[in-house]
C-alpha cells in the first residue's frame, strides 16, 4: 500500500509536470483573439480580461436578443492541462488517504508526509483558483512549486515511522497540520499572482496576460483564506503545546517562524488599507510572506527545538 | 523689475518671538491620531517581525538563564564556538534574548495600543457603514467604481427597477429605495468588518494574557522525580510529587515509542491526586499540570559527617552528559556543609575507562574552589571517607523528569484566541457587499429607459 501510495504520488507529480508544459506552450502561443467594437463598450473596470462582467452591450442587444448561450469550449491541449492538474489531485488525494490507512495516522508526521501534503495544498489552492478566476498563466508560477515541493518530498525516505510521544495525538496532530496545508497552499499561490503582478510590465511580450488588479485580487484572495487558518493552526499549535509541554508558547524556533509568517500576512492585510502600500509593495509582501512559508516548513534543517522532526 | 509676493520677514532681534504652546488635549489628540494611523500600525508590525525573526535566527537563552550571571556566562560561553569574537557584542545588544530584551517589549506595547486606538478610531465608521450607509454617491463614483458592471435591459424604468430590487431582495441584501422607489444601495453582511474589531481586541487580550503568564505564572521545567521517592517542589508551593512507578517503551528502530509515569501528587502533606502521566496527557489539580519531559538515571547517595550523623540521603538524578556524551553527571549542593558534588556515571550504554560499569564516581568542591578537594571512585553499599564526610553510592533507579506549572494567564490566551479566530474568519469569509445602483436611459436604444446597475463591493 505505501508503495502504492508513492507510485500515485510520483504519477501525479509527472501529471503536474505535463500540465505545466501544456499550459506554457499554450501561454508561448497565445494571440489576443480579435474582439469586436461593440463587444467592448462595457466596460468592466477592476477585473481582467478572463472576467467579462457584462458582456452585453445595447447594439448586441439589438442584435441578439437572447445571447445567454455562450460557445462551448472546445477540448484543446488547455482542456487536457487542466483535466490534467484535478486527476493528479485525485491521485494524491488518494496516496495520502492510502497512507495515512497504513500509517494509522494522518500522513503529517515527517518531512516526507509533510511535503507530500505541501504538494496537496499548493495542487488545491491552485485548482480552486484556476477554477474560480482562470487564470492559466498562475499555473507558470505555481505547478514549478508544486513540482518542486513534491521532488523535494522524493528526496525524503519515505518509510514510515511510529509516532514519536510528543506528536501521539492525533486530533490535534490532523487539525494543526491540515490547516498549515490550506494556509501554505493558498499562501503559495498567492505569491504566484504577487509574482506575476510584478513582473507583468516586463511581459509585455506575453498575450493575454491578467490584468494587474485581478493579480491583485488572486493574491488578496489567496490570503483571505490563508491567513485565518494560518491563525487557526497556530492556536491549534498552542493548545497542543499546552497539553503536551505544559505552556502554551515557548518560543521554539518552528513555531516563532510561524508566528513571523503570521505577522507578514497581517501587515499585508493592513497595507491593503494604507494607499500607499498598495501595489508593489503588497505583492512585496506577500513573497516575502511565502519566503517565510518555506523557511518555517524548511526550518528543522537549520535549528532544533520542540519541532526538529517535522 | 521684481514683482514682490509675500512681505518680507525680518528675523532680527526686534521681532516679536512667537509662541507654538502646545495643550495637553492637542497633545493627546496627536498621540491618538499617531497611533491609529495605519501606516504606523503597519511599521509596528513589521518591525515586530523583523525582532522575531532574530530571534528565530539566533539561539535564545532560557529566561532563568539570562537572570543568573554564572549560568548566562556558562551559557555564553556554549556558543562562543559558533560565533567567536562576535558573541559577546551580540550578547551586548540582546540578541540572545530577543523576547524578553526592551525593543521587543516597547514594540509589543506600541503595538497594543496602536491596535486600541485604532479599534476605537473604526468604531463608529463601522457603525455608519453598518447603519446609516451613505446611499446617494456622485455620478462620478460610478466611472472609478474599482468593481463595476452594467447590464442593458430592454422594457419600463418602474419595472427595471422594481426587478433589481427583487433580485438585490432574493439575494439577501438590505435594499434602500429613492422616494422613486429607484434602489438606490444595497448591501449584505453588514456586520462583517466589526470582526476586525473582535480580531484586533484579541490581540489585546492575547497579550494581557501573556503578561499574566509572565508575571504570576509559575513553572518549573526540570523537576526530577526518582521513582520509589517523594520530591518537596518546595518555593512556597507546599506541594510534594511521588513516582511510583515508570515505563518507557520503544519502536522496532529503537525510537521511544512511549514513557509514562505514575505520580501521586501532595498539597500540604495530603494527597490531592493521583495520575498515570504521558506527554499528551498531564495531570491537572486545582490549576497546576504536571506534565511528562524526560526519563533518566538517578544514583541513591547517602552522606554523612564525621559525627555519624546524616547529611543527605536521597538519589540524585543524573540529568546532564558530557560533550562526548560518555558521561551522565548529576550535581546537589550542600550549603551547610559549603559543599558542591557532583556524581557521575558512563551514560547509559556507554562503557568507559575510567569508570568501571555499576560504579559512580564522586567529585567534591568546596564552595568557590575550581579542584575537587575529593575525588574517589565509588562501589555500590560500600562507604568511603573523604573531605570530612563519608560517602555511600547505594544504587542506580530511574528517574522521571518532569514539569510543574501554574498559568493564570492561560485562560485570557485562551479566550484571546477564540476571538482571534472567530474574529479573523468572520472578517475574511463574511464580506460586506455594498452595491450602488445607478439606472439610466441607454441613448439611441430603441425601447424606453434601460436599467444600467453600477456595482461595486
Amino acid at each position: 500500500m505505501l508503495e502504492l501510495s508513492r507510485a500515485l504520488l510520483m504519477g501525479a507529480t509527472g501529471l503536474v509536470i505535463v500540465s505545466l508544459i501544456i499550459n506554457v506552450v499554450v501561454v508561448a502561443t497565445r494571440h489576443r483573439k480579435p474582439v469586436s467594437k461593440a463587444a467592448r463598450k462595457p466596460v468592466a473596470v477592476g477585473r481582467g480580461a478572463s472576467h467579462p462582467v457584462s458582456p452585453l452591450s445595447p447594439a448586441e442587444f439589438d442584435e441578439n436578443p437572447n445571447p445567454a448561450v455562450a460557445p462551448a469550449p472546445q477540448r484543446g491541449v488547455a482542456w487536457f492541462s487542466d483535466r490534467s492538474v484535478e486527476v493528479a489531485l485525485l491521485a494524491m488525494t488518494v496516496a495520502l488517504i492510502l497512507r495515512s490507512v497504513v500509517t494509522g495516522h494522518a500522513p503529517f508526521s515527517n518531512q516526507y508526509e509533510f511535503a507530500c501534503a505541501f504538494g496537496w495544498g499548493i495542487t488545491a489552492a491552485y485548482v480552486y483558483f484556476e477554477r474560480k478566476y482562470r487564470v492559466r498563466t498562475l499555473s507558470l508560477v505555481v505547478l514549478p512549486l508544486v513540482v518542486t515541493a513534491m521532488l523535494y518530498a522524493f528526496a525524503q525516505g519515505s518509510e514510515a515511522a511510529p509516532l514519536m510521544p510528543a506528536l501521539q495525538n492525533r486530533l490535534l496532530l490532523t487539525l494543526h497540520v491540515i490547516t498549515a496545508v490550506i494556509a501554505y497552499g493558498a499562501a503559495a499561490v498567492s505569491s504566484a499572482a504577487a509574482i506575476l503582478y510584478l513582473l507583468r510590465p516586463r511581459l509585455t511580450k506575453i498575450k493575454g496576460l491578467p490584468s494587474a488588479d485581478l493579480l491583485d485580487e488572486i493574491g488578496y484572495r489567496g490570503i483571505v483564506i490563508c491567513f485565518p487558518m494560518l491563525t487557526i493552526m497556530i492556536i491549534l499549535g498552542a493548545i497542543w503545546a499546552d497539553i503536551a509541554w505544559g505552556r502554551y508558547w515557548s518560543w521554539d524556533p518552528k513555531e516563532t517562524a510561524a508566528l513571523v509568517t503570521w505577522l507578514i500576512y497581517g501587515a499585508y492585510l493592513h497595507a491593503r488599507v494604507v494607499r500607499d502600500w498598495r501595489g508593489n509593495k503588497a505583492a512585496w509582501l506577500l513573497i516575502l510572506g511565502f519566503a517565510a512559508v518555506v523557511f518555517t516548513f524548511l526550518g528543522n534543517h537549520f535549528f532544533g527545538g520542540l519541532h526538529s522532526y517535522a | 523689475m521684481s514683482i514682490e509676493t509675500r512681505p518680507t520677514v525680518d528675523h532680527g532681534a526686534e521681532a516679536p518671538e512667537e509662541h507654538h504652546d502646545l495643550s495637553v488635549g492637542e497633545l493627546f489628540r496627536r498621540l491618538y491620531a499617531l497611533f491609529y494611523n495605519k501606516r504606523f500600525g503597519l511599521l509596528l508590525i513589521l518591525a515586530m517581525a523583523v525582532l522575531t525573526l532574530v530571534g528565530v535566527l539566533f539561539p535564545q537563552a532560557p529566561g532563568e538563564v539570562l537572570a543568573d550571571p554564572e549560568s548566562s556566562a556558562q551559557w555564553l560561553a556554549g556558543q562562543e564556538g559558533r560565533y567567536g569574537n562576535w558573541t559577546g557584542v551580540l550578547a551586548a545588544v540582546g540578541i540572545f534574548g530577543v523576547f524578553s530584551a526592551i525593543p521587543f517589549k516597547v514594540v509589543t506595547i506600541l503595538l497594543a495600543l496602536s491596535i486600541i486606538a485604532c479599534t476605537t478610531h473604526r468604531l463608529p465608521l463601522l457603525y455608519n457603514q453598518a447603519m446609516k450607509p451613505r446611499v446617494r454617491v456622485r455620478p462620478t463614483f460610478f466611472d472609478h467604481a474599482r468593481v463595476r458592471a452594467t447590464a442593458v435591459v430592454k422594457g419600463d424604468e418602474a419595472a427595471a427597477a422594481e426587478a433589481v430590487r427583487q433580485r438585490l431582495l432574493k439575494e439577501r441584501y438590505r435594499v434602500t429605495t429613492g422616494e422613486d422607489g429607484v434602489p438606490l444601495y444595497a448591501d449584505r453582511n453588514r456586520f462583517a468588518p466589526f470582526g476586525t474589531v473582535v480580531a484586533h481586541a484579541a490581540f489585546v487580550v492575547i497579550l494581557a494574557g501573556v503578561f499574566i503568564t509572565s508575571t504570576f505564572g509559575f513553572r518549573v521545567d526540570d523537576l526530577s522525580v526518582p521513582i520509589g521517592t517523594r520530591v518537596e517542589v518546595g518555593r512556597d508551593t507546599g506541594l510534594a510529587v511521588e513516582a511510583t512507578s515508570f515505563k518507557d517503551s520503544y519502536n522496532p528502530d529503537g525510537s521511544p515509542n512511549d514513557y509514562v509515569s505514575d505520580l501521586v501528587l501532595f498539597h500540604d502533606g495530603q494527597q490531592v491526586a493521583s495520575q498515570t502521566v504521558r506527554v499528551n496527557a498531564p495531570l491537572n489539580w486545582n490549576g497546576w499540570s504536571l506534565n511528562q519531559a524526560s526519563f533518566g538515571i538517578a544514583a541513591d547517595l547517602k552522606v554523612s559527617a564525621a559525627d555519624g550523623s546524616v547529611v543527605f540521603d536521597q538519589s540524585i538524578p543524573l540529568v546532564y552528559q558530557t560533550q562526548d556524551r560518555q558521561y551522565a553527571y548529576g550535581r546537589i549542593d550542600l550549603p551547610e556543609q559549603q559543599l558542591q558534588i557532583y556524581l557521575i556515571t558512563p551514560a547509559s550504554g556507554k562503557v568507559v575507562d575510567d569508570i568501571p560499569a555499576g560504579k559512580a564516581q564522586i567529585e567534591v568542591y568546596p564552595f568557590g574552589a575550581e579542584k575537587p578537594s575529593f575525588q574517589t571512585i565509588l562501589t555500590p553499599g560500600e562507604a568511603v571517607t573523604g573531605a570530612d564526610h563519608s560517602w555511600t553510592f547505594a544504587r542506580e533507579r530511574q528517574y522521571t523528569g518532569l514539569m510543574l506549572s501554574r498559568d493564570p494567564g492561560a485562560v485570557w490566551v485562551w479566550v484571546g484566541s477564540a476571538m482571534l479566530a472567530i474574529g479573523t474568519c468572520w472578517t475574511m469569509f463574511l464580506r460586506h457587499k455594498r452595491i450602488w445602483v445607478r439606472l439610466e436611459p441607454v441613448k439611441g436604444a430603441r425601447a424606453c429607459p434601460s436599467p444600467r446597475p453600477t456595482v461595486t463591493t
